[in-house]
Formats: C-alpha cells, structure tokens, sequence
C-alpha cells in the first residue's frame, strides 16, 4: 500500500512533536521537584518527625524519582493536575478561570500585534532604504526595546493616575459590574451575547492598555519578517511580470506579493505564542490580571508545586502544538516539502 | 557569498577611497557602511558603557546611603529625585547600569563559549550526538524561559551569581543552533579539506580554521542577545526574584517607584526605565546594523 507522501511528512512531524512533549513532561516536572520547599513542611508547618515521614509515604515522595514521574504524568492523563495550597483549589479549577483571562488578553494583543506589524513590514519593503523604511525600522526596534513592566507602569501612571482616560488597572473588570456568565469565558463576548452591552464596553476598555504593552512585543517580529519576506517576494518574476502587463500596484503588492510572503510570516506563529504566553508573566502582574501568567509568577515565589509544573507543562505544550501546526500549514502550503517524502 | 577569507568583501576601489578619508570617516563607513541609525546606536552604547565604566566618578551620592529626605522631586540637588529611603536615584541609576552590564555581560559571554562548543562539535560531528542535542534544543526553547529562569533562580538561591548561571542556562540554545548551521554550512568548503589534506588534526581543523569563521553571526546574536539579557535581568528583578534590594538594579528600582506612583512619586521609575529602554535599544539598533551588514540578502541593493 502507497502512503501518501503528505501522511508520512505530518506522521513525523507529529512523532517529533511527540518526543518534544515528553522532554517537556520530565522538565516540568523535574521544575516542581526542584523547587526549594518541601510540600508536607509548606503544608504542616507544625508537625513532627514521624508525622512527616508519614506524610511523605502517603503522598508517594518516598519512591524514587521515575516512579513519581509516571504518577504524576498518570494523574495527568486523568486530568488531575494537583491542588495548590495558595489558593486551597484544584489546579484544575484554578486554571478553568484563569485561561479564558489569558486568551482573550492575548488574542486582543496578537490581533494588534500582527495589524500594526504587518502595515510597517509592507511598508518597509516596498519603500526599501528610504526614510518610510529607515522610520519603520527605528519604530519596530523601539517597540521591541521598552521593556513592558515599566512602560505597563508608565502608562497606567499618564493615563490612569494623571489624565483619568483608562479605567483603574485592577484586572478584568471594575469592581462595578458583575462578571458576565458565559460560555467563552471571554467577558467582552459574554457579555455581548447576554446583550449586556454596557458590560462589555467596561471589559473592552480594560483589555485596551494591557492588550497593547502585551501585543507591543510582537509588533517587531511581525515586521521584521514581513520587511524581509516582502522584499523577497517583491523581487519575483511573476511581479516584474505582473508591473509589464501594466497590473495596478496595490493589487502587485497587496496580492500577489503579500500572497507570496505568507510562508515565512506564518513560521513565525511559534516563536509569537511562545513570546506572548511569556510577556503574559509581566504585564498580568503589572495590570493585576487574573491569568495563567500570574498564576505561575506566584505560584513559583511561593514555592507552589502543582501549579508551577502545570503552567510550565502547559505553556511549553502550547509552542510545541502551535509549532507543530506551523510545520503541517507549510507542507499544504508549500508542496515542495511534502514531496520530498515521496520516495 | 563568499566570506571566508575576507571579513568584510568590500570591492577593491571601496577599500582604497576609504583609507585615505579621516579614521572617523572610515569606521562609519567601514564598520557601519554609511548606516546612520546603527552609527547613532554605537554612540549611544558607547555613552551608557563609559557611564557605566566610570559610574563611581559619575555619582553625586552614596546609592546605598538612606536619609530622611524621603521622596523629593527632582531637584539641583538630586537631579532624579530622591526615592522612599531618600537615597538619590540620579546615584543609584548610574550604579544599576553598571551591575545590570556586569551581569546580562558575562551572562551571554558564558553562552557564547558553551553554546558554541556545543554548536562547533554538533555540526561538526553530525550523527545521533547532533540528533540528540538539537532535539533536547527543540524541548528547551519550547519552554517558557523567563518562568524557568525564576525557578531556577529560586533553586540555586537569590543573588547575582545565580542570575549569571541562569542567563548562561537559557541563552546557550540560541548559540548552539547558530553555530551548529554555520559549522553543518562550512565544513565542506575547500579550506576545510585542504588544512585535512595538509596534516591538521580534527581539534585544530575544528578550533583553529572552523571556529574563528563562524563569529560574525557571534557578533550579531551577541548584540542582540545582551539586549534581550539586560531586559530579562531587570524583568527577572521587577519580578522579584532577581538583583536583591537594596542592591540597585533598573528592574527594582522601576518595580519600587512602581508603589509610590499611586503617591506621584513618578521620577522613582522614570530614570531607571528611561535608561533600561536606552540601553536595550542602543544594543538592538547595533545588532540590527551588524545583521543587515553580515547578512547578504538584508543588505542594500
């Protein structure tokens, strides 16, 4: 029986991805069992030796490390990822509200990310070396330098505190309005569909600043690899063709040569959820977000285990994920690469 | 594109018109191609390095030293204010800069050599040891490195020699990933056969003639690379888990002023983040200028 050639290219890449999942598994838990606190003193403060000891065998700390690695990523399979004793909840739980937070924090700012930085690469390439390019250039450059957590403070300073534009930087939603129940777990759309519309306005505006510290860190990679694969794209026979035959420009640029540089620009979705997810760290803790970023931060400067382990497992599995469908979008976008598991 | 043999592949009238300008002229033009924003990056890095160099002849106050003269405003006095122990923040900026080079330096120093080893003897090698380590670069870089520096931080112990150990730790993929395609791209080329066909062991092939060809894109992943160092030292700070307080470090001072904003204190954070953001992007547009001059297809037409 023939495989078709496009089977075996993503049944590799998803084995890769496989091999990747599992280092990431033993890191991750090998992080929580690293961590500087011993889950029975944190818990007990006040307890003794044999009560210890005790403990320690019933939690199963006493089998060697294998054994409670297999435990562990048992328990994991069963959806049981622990219970954190900073906020007395299963991390289950914890997690159920806090993702929903991030994902809308983060979809607001790659969504913002990816319109500012697509119109400056564009930008950039087609007016190559001159002073709209040379802009372009110190514009993205500044927006990857300013590091968020002061600008996050700087601008919740100016807009909140001095010009009172933005609401008070206190999470999802002022203490005003209660949180709209729903199924997205994204406020602005809850609320939207229980036709709160007030609501969602109040959610919108909260998401405005920290959406935009957030998505300012993918601005500059955005662009970067737009510029470059424009400019090649740019250079193509089909667009010289295309300027003989007399084509308008903005139908060249926009459709032909944008079309030609997707490729490279869709690579790059790995490296911004992977930068996203981290700067989610920073400016959940600076706007006091509910997220899966400062969940980890704090569960780590509390010595947390079970969080700890399940937010690094969890974010490390989501760039492995996204880097995994980068690679299957490339082969049915690129059939040069399929086929050379024709043989 | 050949750059073996000579670093910079300038035509030969090029080479000659340029000697003959003033010295200065000729780093512009040699070094920065006539790329204004990456000259204007070199200089702003120079100031910020010789204000860090010379930083105890610079400060007006003993950065450690608290009064009671707590919170004030910038003044002739005290040119950045003062903060909530009344020690200068003019003073104690200029002492950050120079701890938060010192760290995010040979933090990507020690990347630099560890990660380009193993990069060198991976491409070099090949075979299942080249396999191995790419795949455990894969595993590493999917990680959310930040959230593994403060674990790792938190493991080894709060304080600078830790900081160091983890900005090496995170950084040494990037490095390894370079080097090994530049080493998997040369070690084919005729002067590799031909320092084999003359008698060169695999060490000398590997250290005397490989090595020193592949720090161009060294040099372009260093200078961004600091960059990105110095912005995760001071993250890893206003986090909590980096530069101990009362050390002074850019990320604690900006994380300090961050609780007296509410109070106006706004100069507590203003400096420090002002001159974090100078030196990133003094580092970035320098990196930037270098890659565009080393790699071929973003350079000019």
């Amino acid at each position: 029986m023939r495989i078709p050639p496009l089977t075996i290219y993503i049944l590799r890449r998803v084995a890769i991805s496989l091999v990747v999942l599992v280092g990431v598994s033993a890191i991750a838990f090998a992080m929580s069992y690293l961590l500087p606190s011993d889950p029975v003193t944190s818990r007990y403060p006040d307890i003794t030796n044999e009560q210890r000891e005790e403990m320690r065998r019933q939690m199963g700390l006493d089998q060697p490390l294998v054994v409670q690695y297999a435990r562990y990523m048992e328990s994991v399979f069963r959806g049981d990822f622990g219970k954190s004793f900073g906020t007395g909840n299963t991390v289950g739980l914890d997690l159920a509200i806090r993702i929903p937070a991030t994902l809308e924090l983060a979809i607001f700012g790659i969504v913002f990310g990816v319109l500012a930085g697509l119109p400056m690469g564009i930008l950039g390439a087609v007016y190559r070396g001159s002073w709209i390019d040379h802009v372009m250039r110190v514009t993205n450059l500044l927006a990857q330098s300013i590091p968020a957590f002061w600008l996050g403070v700087t601008l919740i300073f100016w807009l909140y505190f001095q010009l009172r534009v933005v609401p008070s930087p206190i999470g999802r939603l002022s203490p005003m309005f209660t949180a709209p129940v729903g199924n997205t777990g994204f406020y602005t759309i809850d609320a939207m569909l229980a036709g709160r519309w007030d609501v969602a306005w109040a959610a919108f505006r909260q998401l405005l600043l920290p959406a935009f510290v957030l998505g300012l860190g993918v601005v500059s990679p955005i662009a970067r690899i737009t510029r470059a694969a424009m400019s090649d794209s740019l250079k193509e026979d089909y667009i010289t063709f295309g300027r003989a035959l007399g084509l308008k420009s903005r139908q060249l640029i926009l459709g032909d040569a944008f079309r030609g540089a997707m490729i490279p620009i869709v690579t790059t979705l790995g490296f911004i959820v992977a930068n996203v997810l981290a700067g989610a760290a920073i400016v959940e803790t600076v706007f006091a977000w509910p997220g899966l970023g400062r969940y980890a931060v704090t569960a780590i400067t509390t010595s947390d285990m079970a969080p700890v382990s399940t937010c690094i497992l969890l974010i490390a599995s989501s760039v492995a994920v996204a880097n995994l469908l980068v690679d299957i979008s490339y082969a049915f976008i690129d059939p040069r690469i399929r086929n050379e598991y024709a043989q | 594109m050949n750059m073996r043999s000579e670093p910079m592949n300038l035509p030969l009238p090029i080479v000659q018109s340029t000697l003959r300008r003033s010295p200065w002229r000729r780093i512009y033009q040699g070094i920065f191609n006539g790329d204004a924003l990456g000259f204007a990056g070199a200089m702003l890095l120079a100031v910020l390095l010789v204000v860090a160099i010379i930083g105890p002849l610079l400060v007006t106050h003993d950065p450690l030293l608290t009064t009671p003269k707590t919170l004030l405003p910038p003044s002739i006095e005290h040119w950045l204010g003062t903060d909530h122990f009344g020690r200068d923040v003019f003073s104690r900026t200029v002492t950050s800069l120079r701890i938060d080079f010192i760290v995010a330096g040979l933090g990507v120093t020690g990347a630099i050599f560890i990660g380009s080893f193993i990069g060198l003897v991976c491409g070099y090698l090949g075979g299942w040891l080249d396999e191995l380590v790419m795949r455990l670069v894969d595993i590493v870089q999917s990680f959310p490195l930040l959230l593994i520096a403060m674990v790792l931080i938190l493991v080894m112990g709060p304080g600078v020699e830790s900081i160091v150990i983890v900005t090496v730790l995170i950084n040494i993929p990037t490095y390894a990933r370079v080097i090994r395609g530049e080493a998997l791209s040369r070690k084919t080329l005729e002067y590799i056969d031909a320092a084999r066909c003359s008698g060169a062991s695999e060490a000398s092939i590997l250290f005397r003639h490989l090595m020193p060809n592949t720090l161009s894109p060294i040099i372009v992943h260093g200078s961004l690379n600091l960059a990105a160092a110095v912005g995760n030292v001071a993250a890893l700070s206003f986090l909590g888990v980096g530069i101990r307080p009362p050390t002074p470090d850019l990320g604690v001072m900006v994380a300090e002023g961050t609780n007296y904003l509410i109070q106006g204190a706004w100069w507590m954070s203003i400096g420090p983040g002002l001159v974090l953001a100078a030196t990133i992007f003094s580092l970035n547009l320098v990196g930037d200028c270098l890659e565009s001059r080393l790699d071929p297809r973003r350079a000019e037409g």
